[in-house]
């Protein structure tokens, strides 16, 4: 967006007085409807394309859509009401810069309030709608609305609604009842298009241009004259505290409480809307035109009463609101509130006569110092003036200064400080140098605290002060830098300034003394002139511009001069302050008034982290938290404050680098952020020291990586921790069994052998073999190689866990076959698995054989009680059993057997090996193992 | 069948248009001033050429009860140009009235007026000012002067603003057509 600064620069002699103006246009192709300030000082341009606000110095335009017409803006908390000129109602928020659509009215809005709850909506023909927590409410002709054509809406401190229309004003009472204005018909015209109300006066602006004041409590009327602002039509006005802001069809004006001209603003323009800021700066907008002004803040007089000022180079104000001022020629008296000018006849014997200084005395005289004529006394009832000699040398005759208390006179002259009792006819004037016996110098200004103090501003001896009888020598003691000063001011008790020539201001205070310059705000460090405003404000003028101290923070506020054509230079002793709080100061160029509204509110640049974009995109303030992948952030700077000044900036990330950085583009970029907590710190100021600065804060985190965060790692390490427990464990458990195992097999090929090879067995077999070896010599022969088979499969088995359960029979077979020739037909084995598929059943080896051992060991096996040992397979077990002859000695070894059985099972299945014993039976359940 | 659509659509609005003028006739009192034949000046002085047309066809109504008045003015009863061709452009090309054929200010007089005795009054007429399908609240100056009180007559003299009602004039003929066009009424209305 191009923009165009053009300096105003229209200068029109009226009459009466009027004032240069302190105000710069910032034009635009813009064309603006209306205007609104926010809590943080933005000012908010509705226009005909859309929403835009003065930022950092320029017109931005606020991404919304185009065809929206703003007609009005009301700042609302964070939200922004919007209304539109087709009648829509909209809020955007300006923390999440989102538009939303509230209703339709149907008619151009145009007026927007709100006030304790309340929120009032004016059209121009539609009436006007409230809502507040109870509800919406229209209100038009249908219910009592005198007219539809609403063009000002203001909601007083009584909950009745004030609504100007084409009828005039309308008051709408807390019970909804509209009634019309009892004053309409003083008003000299009915379409009212602006009013303001304040106290017990009613301001009204019509459309034929008229501009009145009502008296509410007497009902009378002033009716303004408008031949200095000859306008059309009065768009809108605003009540400051001395003067009257208005915006008309043909420019905007300054007035005073009387309507006369003050200062105009900008002419041959229409203005349709006055704003004022936080600065107290008044904003004007218009058709391509948006303008702002100083307002009442800083004037530049440059006729008063029908008087150039030019040069004035003494002003005086005294306590009954004359200000005495000396422009080229003469010595004046000005009354600030008749507004009547007088001039104070000065009979000398000179033509060309240099006043320096005025100074009214307690009891109302006018004294008056001159350059080279001495010292004069003027009676301000008569005006009669005299002569008072001081000393007959010719450089007392060059008075610099005069000040005093109720029983003396102080005058400095450049022959040194002169004093005089004041309360007698005959003034007697010694020289305080010679009392104390000091050197004479220039005393540039001497001055009375409220210590009864007087201090000295000299050129060559410092600061000199007079206490309780005792001249003391206040540079030596304080040891300033240099011995030239201009000027002594006491703000408070606690502060006193000093005027170095020079170099800047000095603040004493109790302990500590501040130097104040051009490095720490300071518009120079030439300061000509300075002057108390208040307990908590210094004015200060240079030819840079007015500063405006605040003497507890030291911040300067600056009014400078750079909209100006000419060079502004105050003059030293033309300072001063009246009732009214206005300090004058005469310059060169006319007479500077200068003041500080009430409704000011911000002196110095607020910080302001604008926008924060992370990745590129648009973050919140209230987002705190981000991703390790978003590490890239950009946060645009910022101050709101609308005043023409150079502005510091420095910022610095906490977290990442303590130092500050300074910057003039308002950006500041940090790629690739580490994860971590950091804080972003903005200070700007008014100066480069960063005194007073202001700050803004944004602290946010950005999170490890979830790999790296503690949860996943302790998570980690437990399931490693879990994992490597369970797999020792797991290890053990194995190895252990396949030691049991081993132990088990071991002992079971001990208990078998220990049975095979027992005497018992062989010699059984021996005394068989030798048996039958005479009956059959071909069965012995079978008889001895089944031996010596069994024997070999015996020991084959030694070194395996599991047998396949085919072999476990043919092995139990051949046992058998061998008792058999020891038992004949008494032993009988009954093998009904014979018929089933068995190859896939495992069994740990010698089991079966054990079993059937253990049968023929406890039982009797005779032809009259034989032994039956029967095998039986179902569908999990085996089944080995016998009928029971149990021998009456009872053999040992029984449990070791069927114990070595049923741990040897343990290892390969859960299953247990049941064991069944009845009175004639002895079954044993071996459950099935499955390779 | 999209025609007939649109035929339908465009009596339709048509039917509103005049159902609303009748709403505004017996809305009002019984009595009200009428004109069927006001005439209206145009007057287009730019730096090459000035252009002067007249209509003798505009119609009023005023309704005294409370100050409403409605009037409409067909655009292509303009005669008076400098040429045929003229008058062709100002209608095909400016005031587009095949697309918007008439112009209406609908509003009120902010003044009061005394409709029984003669007399003459510096009036401002408030009201939505149609033209080119655009609508515009204007303010208008007049003088309105109670002749007996059967007869009102009314003068006024204004300017239009052609950009305010989007009408573009193409950089060629800017010389020969004025940005601001001075419009003259003059009708006496009767007593109805």
């Amino acid at each position: 967006m191009k923009k165009i600064y053009l300096i105003l620069l229209v200068l029109i002699s009226l009459p009466h007085g009027f004032a240069y103006s302190f105000g710069k246009i910032q034009e635009e192709k813009l064309s603006c409807n209306t205007l609104s300030t926010d809590a943080h000082n933005t000012i908010w341009i509705g226009s005909s394309s859309g929403l835009y606000q003065w930022r950092n110095q320029h017109v931005q335009r606020i991404g919304l859509p185009t065809n929206l017409n703003i007609t009005a803006i009301r700042s609302f908390h964070h939200y922004l009401i919007l209304g539109t000129r087709k009648g829509g109602v909209y809020t955007y928020s300006l923390e999440f810069k989102k538009l939303n659509f509230i209703a339709d009215l149907k008619a151009e809005i145009s007026c927007i309030e709100y006030t304790n709850n309340l929120m009032c909506i004016a059209t121009k023909g539609h009436g006007f709608v409230t809502i507040n927590p109870f509800g919406i409410r229209k209100y038009s002709t249908d219910n009592g609305l005198k007219d539809n054509f609403i063009y000002t809406v203001s909601i007083q401190p009584d909950g009745s609604i004030w609504t100007s229309s084409d009828m005039g004003i309308q008051i709408t009472q807390t019970n909804h009842q509209t009634e019309s204005f009892a004053l309409n018909r003083l008003i000299p015209d009915r379409l009212i298009t602006c009013f303001a109300k304040q106290n017990h006066w009613l301001y009204c602006g019509t459309q034929r241009g008229d501009l009145c004041k009502l008296n509410l409590d007497n009902d009378s009327i002033t009716v303004f004259d408008k031949t200095s602002w000859n306008s059309s039509e009065v768009h809108d006005l605003k009540i400051l505290d001395h003067s009257i802001a208005i915006a008309t069809e043909t420019g905007a004006y300054l007035l005073d409480m009387h309507g006369q001209l003050i200062e105009t603003v900008q002419t041959g323009k229409q203005l349709t809307k006055v704003e004022i800021d936080h600065e107290a700066n008044l904003w004007f907008c218009g058709n391509n035109i948006l303008v702002s002004s100083l307002g009442e803040q800083l004037l530049l007089l440059r006729t008063l009463g029908g008087i150039s000022t030019n040069t004035t180079h003494t002003l005086f104000a005294d306590s009954s609101n004359n200000l005495y001022l000396t422009p080229d020629q003469g010595l004046y008296q000005y009354n600030l509130t008749s507004k009547l000018l007088r001039l104070i006849p000065f009979n000398t014997s000179s033509n060309q006569i240099d006043i320096t200084s005025i100074y009214v005395d307690h009891y109302g005289k006018l004294w008056v110092g001159t350059s080279g004529e001495g010292l004069f006394l003027i009676d301000t009832a008569t005006f009669k003036c005299r002569q008072i000699p001081i000393d007959s040398s010719h450089e007392t005759s060059g008075i610099l200064s005069i000040t005093g208390n109720e029983e003396t006179i102080w005058v400095s002259s450049l022959n040194g400080v002169w004093f005089s009792p004041i309360n007698t006819s005959d003034y007697h004037f010694n020289s305080l140098e010679d009392l104390y016996h000091k050197k004479k110098y220039y005393v540039y200004q001497v001055k009375k605290d409220s210590r009864n103090n007087l201090w000295m501003a000299t050129d060559g001896q410092g600061i000199l002060k007079l206490s309780d009888g005792l001249l003391s020598d206040f540079n030596t003691q304080k040891k300033f830098p240099t011995k030239v000063f201009y000027s002594v001011e006491e703000v408070n008790e606690a502060s006193l300034w000093l005027n170095a020539s020079s170099d800047g201001l000095y603040c004493v205070e109790k302990d500590s003394i501040f130097h104040l310059n051009q490095d720490n705000g300071l518009s120079s460090n030439d300061i000509l002139c300075i002057h108390k405003y208040n307990d908590d404000y210094l004015v200060a003028g240079s030819a840079n511009g007015i500063d405006l101290i605040n003497v507890h923070s030291k911040a300067v506020t600056g009014y400078t001069f750079e909209s100006m054509r000419t060079t502004i230079i105050p003059e030293t002793n033309s300072i001063t302050l009246d009732q009214d709080h206005h300090i004058y100061i005469g310059t060169n160029y006319g007479i500077l008034n200068m003041y500080v509204p009430s409704y000011k509110s911000q002196f110095v640049p607020h910080a302001r982290i604008e926008d924060i974009l992370v990745m590129d995109k648009s973050s919140l303030r209230s987002h705190t938290n981000y991703s390790y992948e978003e590490n890239f952030f950009r946060f645009f700077l910022s101050a709101d404050y609308n005043s023409e000044e150079t502005i510091y900036f420095r910022y610095k990330l906490k977290g990442w680098n303590e130092n500050w950085n300074n910057t003039i583009d308002k950006t500041a970029q940090f790629p690739r952020l580490n994860p971590g907590r950091y804080e972003f710190i903005l200070e700007t100021s008014n100066n480069k020291n960063f005194l007073n600065a202001t700050r803004d804060t944004y602290a946010f985190e950005i999170s490890n990586p979830f790999w790296k965060k503690s949860w996943f790692v302790l998570c980690i390490l437990t399931i490693f921790g879990i994992s490597f427990y369970y797999y020792v464990r797991f290890r053990e458990l194995r190895i252990s069994r396949v030691e049991q195992l081993e132990k088990e097999k071991v002992i079971a090929e001990f208990e078998t052998l220990k049975h095979q090879v027992s005497p018992h067995f062989l010699f059984n077999s021996f005394n068989t073999l030798i048996q039958i070896i005479d009956e059959d010599k071909e069965q012995a022969i079978e008889y001895t190689q089944m031996l010596s088979d069994y024997y070999r499969s015996l020991i084959s088995y030694r070194l395996v866990d599991l047998v396949s359960l085919n072999e476990e029979l043919m092995l139990l077979e051949k046992y058998i076959y061998l008792q058999k020739m020891r038992f004949g037909d008494s032993l009988m084995l009954d093998n009904r698995c014979k018929s089933k598929p068995i190859c896939d059943i495992e069994i740990p080896p010698l089991t079966l054989q054990l079993l059937a051992e253990n049968a023929i060991k406890h039982n009797t096996v005779s032809s009259t009680k034989p032994l039956t040992i029967q095998i039986e397979l179902t569908d999990d077990s085996i089944l080995i059993s016998n009928n029971l002859n149990e021998k009456v000695t009872k053999e040992a070894g029984e449990n070791i057997g069927l114990q070595n059985i049923k741990n040897r099972f343990k290892l390969f299945t859960k299953k247990d090996v049941e064991i069944h014993k009845t009175r004639t039976k002895f079954v044993v359940v071996l459950p099935i193992l499955k390779p | 069948m999209k025609a007939l659509w649109f035929f339908l659509c465009s009596n339709f609005t048509a039917m509103i248009s005049m159902l609303h003028f009748l709403f505004f006739f017996l809305a009002g009192s019984h009595v009200h001033y009428q004109t069927q034949n006001g005439s209206v000046t145009f007057e287009s002085k730019a730096t090459l050429e000035k252009i002067i047309a007249t209509s003798h066809e505009l119609k009023g109504i005023l309704d005294p009860a409370n100050n409403n008045f409605r009037f409409t003015l067909h655009l292509n009863s303009f005669n008076g140009f400098n040429s045929g061709l003229q008058k062709n452009h100002y209608a095909e090309n400016y005031v587009e009235s095949e697309q918007y054929p008439t112009a209406v200010f609908n509003g009120k007089i902010i003044e009061d007026i005394n409709y029984s005795s003669s007399g003459s009054y510096d009036v401002r007429a408030k009201g939505d000012f149609e033209l080119h399908g655009l609508v515009s609240n204007k303010i208008i100056h007049a003088t309105l002067v109670v002749l007996n009180p059967n007869q009102l007559k009314i003068h006024a003299n204004f300017e239009l603003n052609l950009t305010e009602f989007n009408i573009k004039v193409p950089r060629l003929v800017h010389k020969k057509v004025a940005e601001n066009i001075t419009i003259n009424v003059d009708c006496i209305l009767n007593k109805q």
